[in-house]
């Protein structure tokens, strides 16, 4: 994870402090936590690794004939992908809970003292329809957001926040902005709107441009960084004077990245691209992640750039401040796609539009789950498909094995299974190697399943094929539902351990998550 | 054949002259609406002076030669049959009588403290910018009217055609100096 390590605005936040803030509460919780995350992350993505290869490696025999072998790399693959289908659900609700873990202490710190008396909401964004007044990004993307700071600077209130606009419902790509974007009042009163962008940009086709004319400004630096469009070309020189166009281009230089900037009759919006998510936790520690730390700080001392350079704390003209306007602006958030499952006690770690459930559903009680309660325990027993697959599958591969060629010749109408057991006789091999990678990773998918799990004042107990597994209630940390799965989160450990195979709804997992964390503290249901 | 040769190339010729013209056209009327923009300002501006006379008067009794200026200033500027290049050549003084006037209220804390005079210096801040901006506008308007009246080959075609450079509005050498703001506040 690479922040945006030369960020350094003039006047960036003094470096001792920080430093020292850094080795005193940053370093000891990255030691503590980066290191267990790390090695989590990885372990996540060696199955993701063997299947990348193995697929490789099955199309490069498979184009010089070597059919038996690229058989056999089809099936190693088809064995990772029932480990990913079995761990990777886990691998990601650990890296999200680490996510918040990683915003609520470390981010919120730093913002904090960047940025005194703002406040930080790792879940909260700026409202896309304050993204589209910028004019910035087209109106037909994809938009998700994170990472809200507010506050003011001097006499400027502000917002900034973490933005991605991304690809439009066609799904044709017409814009792909990752990036900050800030907006604040503007301190004179404009009738028309003007648009800096990075040179050789043209303004998004939206309606908020209609009209725009490019103007031609004076400043030979200022022309050779920014393209500017105008409603008027004499209010765009009111707006850019020659301060401030000397300004923009020292924090374009700066912040070496592509910004852009809107004046329209309210506000100034301003977007830094960043090519990538600001503000994303660290899975390591040490100089590498005091560089990025430096960073995340760097882009929060944009704010306080932009205010200084735009001269918006100098309210001379008869604008003056709009308190009012401000409040409005400041209510015009909306939630992260993170913030519902936060508020509702559980991670979400797919965005997936067409999963069948969503973070909005209410509790209720699986289907297909046999609850029992008794003397404040509980017990869950979840019905298995796959065995049933698994058996069937096994069934019908014998059947066909065991019949001879000369019975499904005596009956005709059962040819098409006659021709697959006569090709699995020719061709024996390279189809039991298939065959046994599915039936490997069936019987992988079946063991791990959860079948049973039992929550008493105290304990919870997890049942799989084999012997149960068993968590004392002072080694977990929460119980919690993320999509459709029931999992605790366990001292120690950022991996999750399951407590529920998935129960196909969300309101299912948080009806049993409830249910476990009741039992497991002996209060009455 | 050649007659063919000479046909086109004066059709080329005539359709290379009309663009000419025509932007040449579209650059001087530029330059006009420019102007026209400046000197809408600049009449904003002087509507402001008897406001800020009304506020003043009242107050600052030693400045009464600087009002008195200031009004004639805009009886000159306003006067039936001025036009906007005098308007504009009157721009410096009047710009200079105000910067007096605004330090002048430094002594008057009465006067400083007034809403409505808070509020005639707000908008004369708003409308000196505003003229700046006008003013660069109108410079980068005729500056593009230069290069193309100056520029190969409509340099050729533009005398003939009636089309020439205008200067570009340069500030007035008096004002060019560094301000002496001693000297402003001795008064």
């Amino acid at each position: 994870m690479a922040a945006v390590a030369t960020v350094k605005p003039a006047g960036a936040p003094a470096q001792a402090p920080l430093r020292a803030w850094f080795q005193r509460e940053v370093q000891p919780f990255l030691a503590e936590h980066a290191g267990a995350v790390e090695r989590m992350g990885k372990r996540g993505l060696y199955p993701v690794g063997v299947l990348l290869l193995a697929f490789l490696a099955a199309v490069f025999l498979a184009m010089v004939e070597r059919f038996s072998a690229a058989l056999a790399c089809a099936g190693i693959g088809i064995l990772s992908i029932a480990v990913i289908q079995v761990s990777g659900p886990l691998y990601q609700a650990g890296g999200a809970a680490f996510r918040t873990l990683f915003k609520q202490r470390v981010v919120a710190s730093l913002v904090a003292r960047v940025l005194p008396g703002s406040t930080y909401d790792p879940d909260l964004a700026i409202a896309r329809s304050v993204v589209l007044a910028s004019g910035l990004v087209d109106d037909d993307v994809s938009y998700d957001g994170d990472d809200l700071v507010r506050g003011t600077i001097g006499r400027t209130p502000f917002a900034l926040g973490d933005v991605r606009a991304g690809l439009s419902r066609r799904g044709q790509l017409r814009n792909d902005f990752h990036g900050l974007l800030f907006h604040a009042e503007f301190n004179r009163a404009l009738s028309g709107r003007t648009l800096v962008l990075a040179r050789g940009q043209a303004p998004q086709a939206v309606a908020v441009n209609r009209g725009l004319r490019p103007v031609t400004l004076e400043s030979p630096a200022f022309e050779a960084a920014f393209s500017t469009y105008a409603s008027d070309p004499v209010e765009a020189r009111y707006v850019l004077t020659p301060a401030t166009m000397e300004n923009l281009v020292a924090l374009a230089r700066t912040v070496g990245r592509p910004l852009s900037a809107a004046f329209d009759r309210q506000r100034v919006y301003v977007a830094l691209d960043n090519g990538q998510g600001a503000f994303e936790a660290l899975a390591y520690a040490g100089e590498k992640a005091w560089a990025d730390v430096c960073g995340y700080a760097a882009l929060l001392d944009c704010a306080r750039a932009i205010v200084t350079d735009l001269e918006l704390n100098t309210r001379i003209w008869t604008k003056g401040f709009a308190p009012e306007a401000e409040a409005q602006a400041a209510a015009a958030v909306q939630p992260s796609a993170w913030s519902r499952v936060t508020a509702m006690g559980a991670w979400a770690f797919q965005r997936d539009p067409t999963l069948p459930f969503s973070p909005d559903d209410r509790p209720v009680a699986p289907s297909r789950t046999r609850i029992r309660r008794a003397g404040g325990r509980l017990r869950a027993r979840f019905a298995d498909p796959f065995l049933v697959r698994l058996l069937v599958l096994l069934a019908l591969g014998a059947f066909l094995l065991a019949l001879d060629p000369a019975w499904w010749a005596a009956h005709p109408a059962l040819e098409i299974f006659g021709f697959l057991a006569g090709a699995a006789r020719d061709v024996i091999r390279p189809a039991a190697v298939i065959e046994a990678a599915l039936l490997l990773g069936v019987l992988y998918r079946t063991w791990s399943r959860v079948r049973w799990v039992e929550a008493a004042p105290g304990m919870v107990r997890v049942g799989r094929w084999g012997l149960p597994r068993r968590l004392p209630r002072e080694r977990i940390r929460r119980v919690f539902a993320a999509e459709d799965c029931v999992m605790a989160l366990v001292e120690r450990s950022w991996t999750p351990v399951a407590l529920s195979p998935r129960l196909g709804s969300h309101g299912a997992a948080l009806w049993l998550a409830a249910e476990i964390a009741a039992a497991l503290s002996g209060a009455p249901r | 054949m050649p007659l063919a040769v000479a046909a086109a190339s004066a059709a080329l010729l005539l359709a290379v002259i009309v663009a000419t013209y025509n932007r040449l056209v579209r650059l001087r009327n530029g330059t006009a609406n420019a102007f026209g923009a400046l000197d809408a300002q600049l009449r904003n501006r002087f509507d402001l002076i008897p406001n800020i006379v009304a506020a003043v008067s009242g107050y600052v009794q030693h400045e009464r030669s600087l009002l008195e200026s200031l009004t004639a200033l805009r009886a000159q500027a306003l006067a039936a049959g001025a036009t906007a290049e005098k308007r504009v050549a009157l721009d410096g003084q009047v710009a200079q009588a105000l910067r007096q006037l605004v330090v002048a209220v430094e002594a008057y804390p009465d006067l400083k403290a007034s809403q409505q005079f808070d509020h005639l210096q707000r908008t004369l801040v708003e409308v000196e910018a505003q003229i700046a901006a006008a003013r660069r506008a109108y410079n980068a308007a005729v500056t593009e009217l230069n290069n193309g009246v100056q520029s190969f080959p409509a340099a050729l075609v533009a005398g003939p055609l009636g089309f020439s450079g205008k200067p570009v509005l340069e500030t007035p050498e008096a004002e060019r100096g560094r301000v002496d703001v001693s000297a402003l506040l001795a008064r």
